[in-house]
This record gives structure tokens, C-alpha cells and sequence, in this order.
């Protein structure tokens, strides 16, 4: 059973090379360790011309033993002021890694789908409920200095993990 | 290992049309050729065990979502052969493909950005080099390098594939004038017409090759009533014939034999008949597009690629059993060369008498008998839920699997094998129950080793969360202490005052549980706030600034407004 997952995680991971050119919101998708595929991370780059610009977002990705039957868990270890990400242990709220998985999705496109979650967030189901009460109560002023602000401070830097 | 990990990335893109196929015989979930294919009401394929799984934690699609259930999936036949075929195939089209194209690409890379005529050239010479390829390396005897002799008769016994069009060209290749002719026509079409070929707004090279059915004027004999072999007509066309043939270019005598071979058969994208390669733009535009029949190729690609098969199986036979193979060969290269070319006729066997009596080949007339898939025994799901663990055990005794473990193991191990077993029900090409055991016994081992690396885990959490619970203790401990020190220096402010009077109530050795609880929370108050007072000076010194701006902003805009209000009253 293992196996399989082993399988299909490398066939993604070659995937992942060949077209990484055809990506541009996604500056990293690999294993951490090359001997673990079950435990990858991922960069997110910030969209331009949103309040995420210019800042880099760490994921990090952890695969159950029965993926693609069950989705992976993924969570944000750059601090990121998103409503539907928990601020301090980066839990994504996401339909699509919970009730909504298919096995038919990979990483890569669950990848993409957080990257346009980053622009597109959904204020109706909020993790952190500040940001989302100021897109609700429509100041798009506050909340985005508020994200920028963040970006700035944690996203910015190389070193921050 | 990654030899075996393929995607559909992995074919060259000028050849989107088979990314295509490839990526439709993959199972969305693994991402695999298509194993034991089946389809589901929305018609949606995917592997009977992937689905199977799936279905087992949710009951939709994994690709639309549409509400299913495992009753109302299909075995795909058609696809599932389909799927296995393709994966036998796969990776020897592939390198041949792969193969075919690398000529092409060094000489286009040699020449850069191509005139039309240049360009048609050099189609034409990796079509020559494509068509030595294949020829060489389909002959499955042929172990030694290809040698292009000109001699037909071994030239046709080593070639099997190629038999099929390439008949006639068997007698043909004796004669090392047509080798030399074939060359130079080819090569002056290029050179001497160009200006034809500039004038022309479509159509290569091709369209001064119009083969011509019947063609009496050509030089060469047809030989047994076969159909004009369209290559070689078409590249002995006697338009500049005499001129050429005594020119007598340097090049011709190994490539010119090369040449007379015809290419590869592939089917018209209309018609759906077989038609060589370099004759396509040519049957399009004359006999497709005009809704018109082709009288040069009648014959389905279907049929004629059965046929060819049924040469090879043929030969290779005839190569078993010692006969001579050239005398076989060649008669049946003549016999199928004429069922080939009699339209709508069903396939006539001539010298039937010298096809050595035990291949039936073609006896069939290419058809196979219609396999049927009789709906096999499916093992039931069980609701484990009323079963007790001897009933559960009764029923894995009854498949033959282990009956060791507790309820939950039990169950996992009837459920997967229920998953496995039902699975291969839909294959058509089914695995032996003694695998079915292996891949249990894999599943147990596996299942085994995750139980323990979660047993490990957990125990490397608990004791995890035994350190923090000491560690918030101790924490704990000096919170207090340190609380009770600034007690006694810091009197002044009012929560420790609190704390501290309740202390004193309580008596020095007694500490109040509230007391120390109120003193934890202002200290660890008082460290967050010494933590961050850096971040929040810088805050609210940003903070500051911009309401000082915004102020600044106003007062100069509020001055404007007053100036424009004052110049109109001036």
C-alpha cells in the first residue's frame, strides 16, 4: 500500500521537474530529504499587484500513507495574514484539502490552488478572524496594509522560516 | 527504478496526438496506464482498485463529483485491452520515435532557418534515414547490423515488416540501375523544380510523385498483378527518367536502395485507408477532400496492419521450424500483396500449396472470434460492524487469508482483499489467485511496519508532552519565585499589590492558587510586552508618522481650498 504512495510521489516529483518552467507562482516543490517522499515543502512567491507581492511563503507538506485517497496535510510555516490561515500554526483552511479532495488532484495542483486562495480569499469561513472582519466590514485599505505589513516582516526575509 | 515511472510528458512534442492518448489511458488517481479499466456513470475511467478505494472512503467521482457507487461502475473493456496494449508497446515506440527524430533535428539544426525547397530536402533525407531505421531494426532475426544489400530476395526475407507494400520492390531491388535511378529522381525533383515547387502554394515534393495506378509506361515491370506498389511508382515517374538516369550521381548506389523501400503505411485521417507517409498531401487534396476514392489505396489500415502481423507471425514460424524462409516469404508477400489490393473482396491465398501446411495464417480473414466477459463471482462487503470477531474470523478462514490479529486488523485485511479481489474480477487480463496471496502478504508487512512507525511516533509524542508538562512546571516554579521577590521590591503597582496582600493573608509559606495564577499572567504579560516593545515602538512610531501625515495632508489642502477661495473674492 505504501508502494503505491511511494510510486505516484515519484512520478509527481519527476512530473515536478520536467515542466517546472510552466509555474510561475510556485518557486519550490520537493522533498525535504531525498529519501523521504512523504514529507515535501514548497514556496510560494506572492502574486504581483497583490499585497503578497514580493514575499516568499513556506509550506510545508506532509503525505498520509493512503494519498491519494486521502488528501495531504499542508500548512504554512512562513507567518502569512491571510483570513483563512491560521496565524500562528499556519493551518490552511481550504475545502479542497478537506471535504472537497479528489485523488484526481496532485501537489502541484493543490499548490496552485493555495496560491490563488492567497488572492482570492474566502472571509466566510475565517481562520484569522481580524483580517477576515476587515474584508467583511469592506476596508480593502486597512487590510491591505495589514497584509503588506506582514509580508514585509516575515515574508521578506531569506532566513525566516 | 525511474525507467519504470512513466508520463505522458515523456513523448517528443511533435507528436501531441500520442501525449494525448497516453494521458487519456492514465487512471486519474495513481496516474498509471489504466489497470483493469472501469467507467462510471458520469464516464469517467479509472483503474478498478484505485475507484475501488476511493469509493470505499467517499461516493463520487473523483473527477466531476457526480454521486456513484461501486454497483454502478462498468468494466471498459475495450479500453482496459486498449491500455494494455499500449503499455506492451509503449517504450519500444517510444525509443523509436525518439530514434526517427534525432536526424531530424541534426539537420535542421545544421541548417538553420530553411528556404521551402531546402527544407523538403532535408524531410526527405530524414525520411530516408528514418525509413533505414526501421527497416533495420524490425527484422527480428536481423541481429547483426542491417546490411542493405541489393540482392531482394534476402533483402525481402529479412524484412518482414515491410513486406506488405513493399512487394513488388522485392524484384525491383535487383536491378541497381532502378537503385540509382530512384536516387537521382528524388534528389532532382528537389533541385531542378524548384521554381515549380516555389510557385506551388502547398503540396512538397510529393505532388510531382503522383503515383499512377497502372502505370504502363514505367520502366519497370509490375510484377504477379499487384497493384502498382505506390512508392516505387511514384519515385520512377518517368517525367525526367532518361535525363536523370544517365547523369549518374555519386550518391545513389546504398541510398538509392534505401530509398526504393517504401515508408510506413499510416491511415488517412479521412478515409481511414492505409496510404504511404509521403503520399498524404497528395490523397488529401486529390481524393479526400474532393469526396472522390482513391483508386491506389482501397485497403482499411486496419486490415492491412492485421495482415502484417499475421506475415510476422508467419515468418517467425517459418524461421522455428527451418523452412526456407525467402520461398515462404515471398509467396506470401504475393498472396497478401493481392488481398490487399482487391477491393472489398475478402482476402484470396494463392500457392496455397507451397505455404507449408501448418500456418493457418489469414485463414480467418484477419478476424478474431468476439471474445465474450462473462461477469465474474464478486466477493460481497461485509457490514463488520455486526460481525463479532469469531464470524469475522469464520469469514477469512473462508478466503484463505490470515486469521491472526485483533478485530480492527481483521477487518482492515478482509477489506483490502475484498478491494484486490473484486478488482481483478474487472481485469482482462486477471492475476492468479497465488498473487493475489503475495500482494496480501506485501499488504500485511506493510500494514505491520505502519503500525509501528505510528506506535513510535506516538510514544515520541507522549514523551514529548512529558517534557513540555515539566518544563511549564518548572516555568511555573520561577514565575512564582519571581513574582515573590517583586512582591517584596515593587509594591507600587496595583495587581501585584493584590497578589501580594493575599499572599500575606494566606501566610508566607502558603501561596494562594489565584494569587500565583493573577502573578503568572502579569509576568508573562510584562515578558511579551518587553519582547515586542521594539516591534511596537516601530508601530507606532509608523502609526504616528502617517497620522501626522494625513494631518500635515489636510491642513495643506485645507489651506488650498481656503486660497481658492479667497482668489475669486479677489
Amino acid at each position: 500500500m505504501s508502494s503505491a504512495v511511494h510510486r505516484r510521489m515519484l512520478k509527481e516529483y519527476l512530473a515536478i521537474q520536467k515542466n517546472s518552467a510552466t509555474r510561475p507562482h510556485l518557486e519550490l516543490l520537493e522533498p525535504i530529504q531525498e529519501d523521504d517522499l512523504l514529507h515535501w515543502q514548497a514556496i510560494l512567491l506572492g502574486t504581483a499587484d497583490s499585497a503578497y507581492e514580493g514575499g516568499r511563503f513556506r509550506l510545508d507538506i506532509v503525505i498520509p500513507n493512503n494519498y491519494p485517497i486521502h488528501p495531504p496535510a499542508i500548512r504554512f510555516t512562513t507567518k502569512i495574514c491571510h483570513p483563512n490561515v491560521h496565524f500562528k500554526t499556519g493551518e490552511i483552511c481550504l475545502d479542497i484539502l478537506k471535504s472537497e479532495w479528489t485523488p484526481s488532484w496532485t501537489l502541484e495542483s493543490v499548490c496552485v490552488a493555495i496560491s490563488s486562495l492567497l488572492t482570492n480569499p474566502e472571509p466566510s469561513s475565517p481562520l484569522n478572524c481580524d483580517a477576515a472582519n476587515l474584508l467583511r466590514c469592506g476596508d480593502m485599505a486597512g487590510y491591505n496594509s495589514l497584509v503588506k505589513m506582514y509580508t514585509a516582516l516575515y515574508a521578506m526575509d531569506d532566513e525566516e522560516q | 527504478m525511474s525507467n519504470d515511472i512513466t508520463d505522458p510528458s515523456d513523448w517528443p512534442t511533435e507528436y501531441a496526438s500520442l501525449r494525448e492518448i497516453d494521458s487519456h489511458l492514465r487512471c486519474p488517481i495513481c496516474k498509471e496506464m489504466l489497470r483493469a479499466a472501469v467507467m462510471l456513470q458520469c464516464h469517467h475511467n479509472f483503474c478498478s482498485e484505485c475507484i475501488r478505494r476511493h469509493l470505499d472512503k467517499e461516493s463520487n467521482c473523483p473527477a466531476c463529483r457526480i454521486p456513484t457507487s461501486t454497483s454502478q461502475m462498468r468494466r471498459n473493456v475495450a479500453l482496459d485491452e486498449i491500455a494494455n496494449n499500449f503499455k506492451d508497446c509503449r517504450s519500444k515506440l517510444l525509443r523509436i520515435l525518439m530514434e526517427s527524430l534525432e536526424p531530424k533535428r541534426n539537420t535542421s539544426q545544421q541548417h538553420g532557418p530553411l528556404s521551402r525547397s531546402n527544407s523538403m530536402e532535408i524531410d526527405d533525407v530524414a525520411l530516408q534515414q528514418k525509413r533505414r531505421r526501421t527497416s533495420a531494426r524490425m527484422s527480428p532475426t536481423n541481429k547483426s547490423a542491417p546490411k542493405i544489400s541489393n540482392d531482394g530476395s534476402s533483402n525481402c526475407s529479412q524484412d518482414p515488416n515491410n513486406m506488405n507494400m513493399d512487394l513488388s520492390l522485392a524484384d525491383d531491388d535487383n536491378d541497381d540501375r532502378d537503385g540509382d535511378f530512384v536516387d537521382v529522381s528524388s534528389h532532382e525533383s528537389t533541385s531542378h523544380h524548384k521554381g515549380k515547387h516555389v510557385t506551388r502554394s502547398s503540396g512538397p515534393v510529393l505532388r510531382s510523385r503522383i503515383p499512377r495506378s497502372s502505370n504502363a509506361s514505367t520502366p519497370l515491370e509490375l510484377s504477379n498483378n499487384t497493384a502498382p506498389a505506390p512508392e516505387l511508382v511514384s519515385s520512377t515517374l518517368p517525367d525526367f527518367g532518361p535525363s536523370n538516369s544517365a547523369s549518374g550521381a555519386p550518391t545513389t548506389s546504398v541510398p538509392g536502395s534505401v530509398l526504393s523501400k517504401p515508408s510506413t503505411l499510416v491511415a488517412c485521417p479521412i478515409c481511414g485507408n492505409g496510404i504511404p507517409f509521403t503520399y498524404t498531401n497528395t490523397h488529401l487534396d486529390n481524393y479526400c477532400l474532393l469526396k472522390q476514392n482513391d483508386p491506389n489505396y482501397t485497403i482499411p489500415y486496419k486490415v492491412i496492419i492485421t495482415q502484417k502481423s499475421d506475415i510476422i507471425a508467419l515468418y517467425e514460424k517459418c524461421g522455428a521450424s527451418g523452412k526456407s524462409i525467402s520461398n515462404a516469404t515471398a509467396n506470401t508477400s504475393t498472396s497478401v500483396s493481392i488481398s490487399s489490393t482487391t477491393p472489398g473482396g475478402s482476402p484470396r491465398r494463392t500457392n496455397d500449396s507451397q505455404i507449408s501446411p501448418g500456418l493457418s495464417f489469414n485463414s480467418n480473414g484477419g478476424k478474431k472470434p468476439v471474445a465474450t466477459y462473462p461477469e465474474p463471482k464478486r466477493i460481497p462487503k461485509l457490514t463488520y460492524s455486526i460481525l463479532n470477531d469469531k464470524q469475522l474470523r469464520k469469514k477469512l478462514q473462508e478466503l484463505g487469508l490470515p486469521t491472526h490479529g485483533d478485530k480492527q486488523l481483521m477487518q482492515k485485511r478482509h477489506a483490502e482483499y475484498v478491494t484486490i479481489y473484486n478488482a481483478n474480477c474487472d481485469a482482462t487480463r486477471p492475476q492468479t489467485q497465488a498473487q493475489l496471496m503475495k500482494a496480501m502478504e506485501v499488504w500485511e508487512r506493510s500494514y505491520e511496519k505502519d503500525m509501528q512507525t505510528r506506535e513510535a511516533q506516538r510514544r515520541a509524542l507522549e514523551q514529548q508532552q512529558q517534557i513540555q508538562q515539566k518544563e511549564l512546571a518548572q516555568q511555573k516554579k520561577k514565575e512564582e519565585e519571581r513574582a515573590a521577590t517583586e512582591n517584596d521590591t515593587e509594591p507600587g503597582t496595583p495587581t501585584l499589590s493584590s497578589s501580594q496582600s493575599s499572599s500575606q493573608n494566606g501566610g508566607s509559606n502558603h501561596v494562594n492558587n489565584d494569587a500565583v495564577a493573577v502573578a503568572v499572567a502579569t509576568a508573562s504579560a510584562f515578558a511579551h510586552a518587553l519582547k515586542y516593545a521594539d516591534e511596537y515602538a516601530e508601530l507606532i512610531a509608523d502609526v504616528k508618522k502617517r497620522m501626522q501625515a494625513d494631518k500635515e495632508k489636510k491642513t495643506l489642502e485645507d489651506n488650498q481650498q481656503a486660497q481658492m477661495r479667497t482668489q475669486p473674492n479677489s
